[in-house]
C-alpha cells in the first residue's frame, strides 16, 4: 500500500493513483476527480483521447441556432419622413426602421442593490476577534507554570493562567464621517454593527469628521463632545482612510502631521491602535502606518494578512 | 449526476428503509445519512490516494455525520475530536493529564509520567494495542478502554472525525501534516514510544469556513464542498429520517423556510440549515401542528427558523 509523503502537496500522482485505483475510463470523470483534488490545471488542458476525439468526429456538434430576427414595435419604431418614404428605393441603410431605445430609468425608484460587506462575510467576525483582542492572562490555569513552582518548593500566591487573547477589556470605536468616507457609508455602518456584536453592546461608538481630536459625536446620545482617550489597555479602533479619500483641495483636510500628532496622544496611554482602511496599507503614509495596525478592509483580507499586519503593529510599538 | 467507477472500495448505503428510533437519531451514529453522487466520489478519491477529507460547507448540511456514516457502513472503527479555541495539535495524538500527577504527588502517591499519559485519537486510529498499553509493553500498566462506539474487526481501519478546525489557532492545522502523512509520532511523554499506524485510518475533517485554513494544509487534503440541499432531495432527507411524507408535511415546512430563507437573504443572514429543516419537522411532529397561520407555528418557525438574534437588534436600530 502506498504511504503518502508527509511534505508531498496532491499533485499528478494523486490524481493518477485515484484514477487507477477507481479504474475511471471518462475524461469527463477524470476532469471531476482532477477539481476534487484541486489539481484541475494539470488536465485542462489535456489533449482529448483518441476514442474522444473519433467521437467527435462522427457526432459533431449540432451548429449553433441562427440568430433571432430582429423585434421592431409598431408603436416606438423610428418612421422615416416624407422625402425619405418617397426616395425609398434608394434610401441609404441608416434610415432604415430602427427600434426606440428604451424610456428612461428613474433612479431614485430602483431598488438598491444587494449589499455586500468589504469583509468576506463568513470570516467577519474571526478577523474582528483577532484584530480587536488584546493579549492578557485571563485563560485557563496555567498547569505547566503551576507545577513547575511547586516542583520547586515555591509558594503559589497567585493562580497563574494561560494568556489568551481577549476582548473583556473592550474597545472603543471612532467612525470617521469625513467626505472622503461617504463612498463607505453603508460599508462603515455594516462594520460598527459586526464589532459591537463582537466587542459587546456597551462598545462606545464616536463618530468625527476630520480628526477625533475636533470633537466626536456620540449619535445615540446626540450630542458633540470633546475625544477623551479611553482607560490604559483599551483597544481603540478607528475605521478611516486616513484622509486619502478626501478632495487634495478642501482646505480643512487633515493631514499626516495632524494624524500622527493624535495617534501619538493616543498611544501614550498604552492603547493599542486598529485602523479599518478601504485602502491598501502602501497609500497610508509611512509616519501614520509606523504608529497603527493598519487592517486593510478588502475581500481578501484573512486572518494571515491581520496576523502578519498584528506583528507589524506590535514591532512598531 | 451518476459516474461509472469502481465502487469497490466503498458504495454509499441506501437510506434506512425502516425507520430509526427518535432516540437514535444522533447525527453522530451516523445511522441516518443521505449520501450523494458527488460525496461518495470524494470519499472514494481520499481512500484511494490516502489524503484527509476535507468537508467544508456551511452549518446543518452533513458534514459530521459524514464520517460516522462511513464508519458504520464499511464497520469500521470511529473516532471524534471536536477542535475548540484551545485545541493543540498534540491534543490529537495524546494529552498529559499534568493536574493528576500533581495531586498524587502531593498525596504521596506519584507514578511515573507514563501513567498520566492519555492517547488522543490519532494514537487510537493508528495503533489501538498501542494506546490501550499508552505505549508501553503489555502487562506494565493497566489497559485502557478503546473509545471506539461502533462494532468492528480487530483489524478494521480507523475513520478519525476532527470536527471545525477553522476553530483552532491557525497554526493547528499545518502542525498535523507531519503525522498524517507519516503515519508515525513519538510519545515524548511516554519514554519516546513511537506510534506507527500499519493500516492508514481516513481522516475526515471538517470546517466551517469561518477562517481561512493554511495552504499547505489545504494542498495536501481532497476537499468537497457540501452546499444546502435543493427541494427534493431536502424532501428526501425528511423521508429518511421520519418516513414517508403522508400528509404532506415536508412540503409545508420547505415552503415555510424558503420563505425565511428569502427574508434572510434580503438582511444578508444565512438561510435556515437541512439541520432546522429536520427539527422543524420533528417539533411539528411532536406537537402534532401544521404549518399555517396560528400561534403555536408562528411559535416553531420563530424558535426553529427566523431565531431572532442581537444582530437582528443592532440592525434595527
Amino acid at each position: 500500500m502506498r504511504r503518502p509523503n508527509p511534505d508531498a502537496e496532491i499533485g499528478l500522482a494523486d490524481l493518477i493513483e485515484a484514477v487507477e485505483r477507481l479504474r475511471v475510463r471518462d475524461l469527463a470523470l477524470v476532469r471531476k476527480i482532477a477539481e476534487v483534488l484541486q489539481v484541475e490545471a494539470l488536465v485542462r488542458k489535456a489533449a482529448p483521447s483518441k476514442q474522444e476525439t473519433i467521437r467527435r468526429e462522427r457526432n459533431p456538434p449540432p451548429p449553433p441556432p441562427p440568430p433571432p430576427p430582429p423585434v421592431h414595435t409598431p408603436q416606438t419604431e423610428y418612421r422615416p419622413s416624407t422625402i425619405s418614404r418617397l426616395q425609398d428605393d434608394t434610401a441609404p441603410a441608416f434610415a432604415a426602421p430602427v427600434p426606440a431605445l428604451p424610456p428612461p430609468i428613474d433612479e431614485a425608484s430602483e431598488p438598491l442593490p444587494p449589499f455586500e460587506a468589504l469583509f468576506l462575510r463568513s470570516w467577519t467576525r474571526a478577523i474582528l476577534s483577532m484584530s480587536l483582542a488584546t493579549p492578557g492572562e485571563h485563560g485557563p490555569p496555567d498547569l505547566h507554570r503551576i507545577v513547575e513552582r511547586i516542583s520547586r518548593g515555591q509558594a503559589l500566591t497567585r493562580i497563574p493562567r494561560r494568556v489568551v487573547p481577549t476582548l473583556r477589556k473592550g474597545v472603543q470605536l471612532l467612525v470617521d464621517r469625513g467626505s472622503g468616507m461617504v463612498p463607505f457609508t453603508r460599508d462603515a455602518d455594516a462594520l460598527v454593527r459586526e464589532i459591537v456584536l463582537v466587542a459587546g453592546v456597551e462598545t462606545p461608538v464616536l463618530h468625527f469628521r476630520g480628526l477625533p481630536s475636533d470633537g466626536v459625536t456620540d449619535l445615540q446620545r446626540k450630542v458633540v463632545l470633546p475625544y477623551e482617550v479611553p482607560p490604559a489597555g483599551v483597544p481603540v479602533a478607528l475605521i478611516t482612510d486616513f484622509g486619502i479619500g478626501i478632495d487634495p483641495f478642501e482646505s480643512d483636510r487633515p493631514g499626516a502631521r495632524e494624524w500622527v500628532a493624535f495617534l501619538r496622544s493616543v498611544r501614550r496611554t498604552d492603547s493599542r491602535l486598529i485602523a479599518f482602511v478601504p485602502y491598501p496599507r502602501q497609500r497610508c503614509a509611512r509616519s501614520i502606518a509606523s504608529l497603527v495596525t493598519i487592517v486593510e478592509w478588502d475581500r481578501r483580507t484573512s486572518l494571515t494578512r491581520i496576523r502578519a499586519a498584528l506583528r507589524r503593529g506590535w514591532s512598531g510599538r | 449526476m451518476t459516474y461509472n467507477y469502481d465502487r469497490s472500495m466503498f458504495e454509499a448505503p441506501p437510506p434506512p428503509t425502516t425507520l430509526v428510533e427518535r432516540s437514535r437519531r444522533d447525527r453522530r451514529d451516523g445511522a441516518v445519512y443521505v449520501w450523494n453522487p458527488d460525496l461518495e466520489l470524494a470519499v472514494n478519491i481520499a481512500l484511494a490516494t490516502e489524503r484527509p477529507l476535507l468537508v467544508r460547507g456551511p452549518s446543518g448540511t452533513g458534514k459530521s455525520s459524514l464520517a460516522a456514516s462511513l464508519a458504520r457502513a464499511k464497520r469500521w472503527r470511529y473516532y471524534e475530536e471536536v477542535v475548540s479555541s484551545t485545541t493543540e495539535a498534540r491534543h490529537f495524538l495524546w494529552k498529559f493529564e499534568t493536574l493528576k500527577r500533581l495531586s498524587d504527588s502531593q498525596a504521596g502517591g506519584a507514578k511515573t509520567p507514563v501513567h498520566y499519559v492519555e492517547p488522543g485519537v490519532l494514537w487510537w486510529a493508528f495503533d489501538p494495542d498501542s494506546a490501550r498499553r499508552r505505549g508501553m509493553d503489555a502487562g506494565a500498566l493497566p489497559t485502557l478502554d478503546d473509545p471506539n462506539r461502533f462494532p468492528a474487526g480487530p483489524d478494521a481501519r480507523a475513520v478519525v472525525l476532527i470536527d471545525e478546525i477553522d476553530k483552532a489557532d491557525p497554526d493547528v492545522p499545518n502542525n498535523l501534516l507531519v503525522p498524517l502523512g507519516s503515519l508515525e509520532f513519538k510519545v515524548t511523554d511516554a519514554d519516546d514510544a513511537v506510534v506507527k499506524s500499519s493500516m492508514p485510518p481516513v481522516v475526515v475533517i471538517t470546517t466551517n469556513d469561518e477562517r481561512e485554513l493554511p495552504g499547505a494544509f489545504l494542498r495536501r487534503c481532497v476537499v468537497i464542498k457540501l452546499d444546502p440541499p435543493g427541494r427534493e432531495a431536502l424532501l428526501g432527507i425528511a423521508a429518511a429520517h421520519f418516513g414517508a411524507d403522508a400528509d404532506g408535511l415536508y412540503g409545508k415546512v420547505a415552503d415555510a423556510m424558503d420563505a425565511v430563507a428569502a427574508a434572510k437573504k434580503a438582511r444578508a443572514l444565512p438561510p435556515p440549515s437541512t439541520a432546522e429543516f429536520l427539527d422543524a419537522i420533528g417539533t411539528c411532529r411532536d406537537l402534532n401542528v401544521t404549518p399555517g397561520d396560528h400561534p403555536t407555528w408562528t411559535a416553531i418557525e420563530r424558535a426553529v427558523f427566523s431565531k431572532p438574534s442581537m444582530q437582528d437588534e443592532t440592525t434595527k436600530s
